[in-house]
């Protein structure tokens, strides 16, 4: 079709390392009866498995065309299947390049990554219980396979955390995220205030 | 979240995939060995007895089995 927009292309064996937040949820543990928690996005609580690969998937068709005002990438994404990440659409995991532009994007957002939030009204995805206490984690995050670079940060195709940093002064979270995802897991309140 | 202008395109294909210790998505498939029979050796055919060049033409079932 038209224009499409050809952009440089590398080929690479090593990981992109990028920067993302995310949510630690309780989830009832039905074997052992415990409470474990794990890692969801933010804004759509996807869930992130531990140790499986989280893959994109797109929903174009029901999201970004509701957004997007360019009729020319509705069009594309209606004609064709595509490759996720794909340049015209906004699927992908997303991660930022630097720490300072994610905590710029929460606070631009009006968010505060320091508060531990409290309620949250769940939850079609089997995530117990339906209200629940948890607290925001960031951290550098791998991401491979087709990825799409932006001046700002990344859509990948596939990620998985490389190291989390719970912002909230409790080891049960940092001790279980660390068992469950088995990457580098620590505690830092200072960074709340930046 | 914004990524910002696309810049390029990146394809990485990791050694390994970034996962630490990755568990086995099917646990311990250890191949399994069966008892194999005593293999029935065929009789050798004695090398001499076999045309090495053209022998195609050898009609069907009647040749020496
Ligand atoms: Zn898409």
């Amino acid at each position: 079709m038209s224009k499409s927009k050809v952009l440089p292309h590398v080929v690479s064996e090593e990981p992109i390392i990028a920067w993302r937040m995310w949510q630690a949820v309780a989830v009832l543990n039905l074997f052992s009866d415990d409470i474990v928690y794990r890692l969801r996005a933010v804004s759509k609580h996807t869930e992130w498995k531990p140790r499986i690969t989280l893959k994109a998937d797109c929903f174009a068709l029901v999201s970004s065309l509701a957004k997007s005002s360019n009729r020319q990438v509705s069009v594309h994404l209606i004609g064709f299947k595509h490759q996720v990440p794909d340049i015209y659409c906004r699927c992908g995991i997303y991660a930022l390049r630097t720490k300072e532009k994610l905590f710029n994007y929460f606070t631009g957002m009006k968010m505060d990554p320091a508060k531990p939030w409290t309620v949250v009204s769940a939850n079609e995805r089997g995530i117990l219980p339906d209200r629940i206490m948890g607290c925001t984690v960031f951290g550098q995050v791998s991401l491979w396979g087709e990825i799409i670079e932006g001046e700002d940060g990344y859509r990948a195709e596939y990620a998985y955390p490389y190291d989390l940093t719970v912002l909230a002064d409790d080891r049960r979270i940092a001790d279980s995220l660390r068992e469950q995802y088995q990457v580098d897991t620590r505690i830092e309140l200072s960074q709340a205030h930046h | 979240m914004e990524i910002g202008k696309p810049k390029r395109r990146i394809t990485v294909n990791p050694k390994s995939v970034p996962i630490p210790t990755p568990l086995p998505k099917f646990p311990d498939p250890a191949p399994v060995r069966e008892p194999t029979p005593p293999a029935k050796v065929p009789e050798k055919v004695p090398a001499h007895s076999t045309s090495t060049s053209a022998v195609s033409s050898v009609p069907n079932g009647s040749g020496q089995a």
